[in-house]
């Protein structure tokens, strides 16, 4: 049966090999994730309503972080033992830790709740 | 209706999933003829509790969780899935409320999918509710070089080593001093922007290797906006745009409420795995 698979999971971030293969895929894309970006930073300040081509790199900041019915940890049917729930937050992050260290800007990620 | 595929083979047979997109009112339908899911197929709904889940049909040989682990690792493939499930999404989102699902929520049937609608029932509708008339935006702020003055280099005892120890100190209390003011900027501007909207929350901020930007992100903001209100949040950003020459800011949106549809944020310091 397939279970949760919580994020920072030892499998999610387990092997060297997995990992640099997907380090690999990430340099070998930062290229097209790089002119996403700079064609969406003209336009994207000045008019807030209309329609841009998403960057990738904000959509997963979306879709594999944060957007889930979930309950703690728990997504929408975790009641079901056979609910597939993958996040590659983990693996995105040790992207950061195996290549060179960049300066960081601010103090470590800060996740405010709901203000209303 | 069937769920089983013949692979051909005979031997091999693959029960399809059901992908989660989000769920909607009953009342927002409309729109789901012809909207592509994934891999093009038609989405379709599955309905309970007077909700309505937006699924596709997905072969468990591709979206099945070993091959999930798989194909979650290859970026084309998930930039692939992340934008179909967006399109569906996003088009739900525009249409109405939407409580959209996290990427690669895969139930076995119908079935499921709709227990799952019942159990919840309560809270998405509470949330239902809660989204209605709004959209998310997002707000990054990049790290401006230079815009923070820089100490005058100042002479000192001591030979060609000494001023080099001189100089180097001066730059790192200058990067840091620069770190510092990007923070306190990214913090005051958060604060401006929350005050302003119905809920807010920090994502980490983004890597520069995957994003590609030319300078480090101070501020990953995601923003719950009324919809009435939202030029003037529009306006406001270009304000602290103003105020704040220490950020570059960057609007974007209107997003599906991605950020805004846990019941607690998610806990990024868990997956923030130090740089070393």
């Amino acid at each position: 049966m397939v279970g949760a698979w919580r994020r920072g999971s030892p499998a999610l971030v387990g092997g060297w090999r997995r990992v640099s293969a997907v380090v690999g895929a990430w340099r070998r894309t930062s290229v097209v994730v790089g002119m996403v970006t700079t064609s969406l930073a003209p336009s994207s300040a000045d008019d807030p309503l209309a329609y841009r081509p998403v960057a990738l790199v904000d959509l997963l900041d979306r879709v594999l972080a944060t957007g889930v019915v979930v309950s703690g940890d728990i997504t929408l049917a975790i009641a079901d033992v056979d609910l597939v729930r993958i996040s590659l937050r983990a693996l995105i992050a040790s992207v950061g830790a195996l290549a060179p260290p960049e300066p960081e800007p601010a103090p470590g990620p800060v996740t405010e709740g709901v203000v209303g | 209706m069937s769920s089983t595929v013949d692979c051909g083979a005979g031997d091999l047979v693959a029960d399809t999933g059901r992908w989660l997109h989000g769920v909607v009112r009953e009342a927002d339908l409309g729109l789901l003829t012809g909207l592509p899911g994934m891999d093009g197929e038609p989405v379709r709904p599955v309905r309970a509790g007077g909700l309505v889940a937006v699924v596709s049909s997905v072969p468990l040989t591709e979206y099945g969780e070993e091959a999930l682990r798989r194909n979650l690792e290859d970026l084309a493939w998930l930039e692939r899935a992340a934008r179909a499930h967006h399109r569906v999404v996003d088009a739900l989102a525009r249409a109405g409320a939407v409580v959209p699902a996290r990427l690669a929520t895969v139930h076995h049937d119908d079935g499921r999918v709709a227990a799952s609608l019942t159990d919840r029932r309560a809270e998405l509708v509470t949330l239902l509710d809660r989204l209605s008339g709004r959209g998310e935006w997002g707000v990054k702020g990049y790290v401006v070089p230079g815009a923070t003055p820089q100490a005058e280099e100042t002479a000192g005892p001591g030979g060609a080593g000494a001023a080099y120890l001189r100089r180097r100190r001066a730059q790192l209390t200058a990067r840091e001093d620069g770190q510092r003011a990007a923070a306190s900027a990214a913090a005051a501007v958060h604060d401006a922007l929350s005050r302003h909207a119905v809920a807010a929350r920090r994502h980490p901020p983004q890597d520069r290797r995957l994003s590609g930007a030319p300078t480090a992100m101070a501020l990953n903001g995601a923003y719950l906006v009324d919809t009435a209100t939202l030029s003037a949040f529009a306006g406001l950003v270009d304000s602290l745009r103003a105020r704040h020459p220490e950020l570059r800011l960057e609007l974007t949106g209107p997003w599906p409420p991605y950020s805004f549809v846990a019941e607690r944020p998610a806990e990024p310091a868990l997956v923030r795995e130090p740089a070393c």
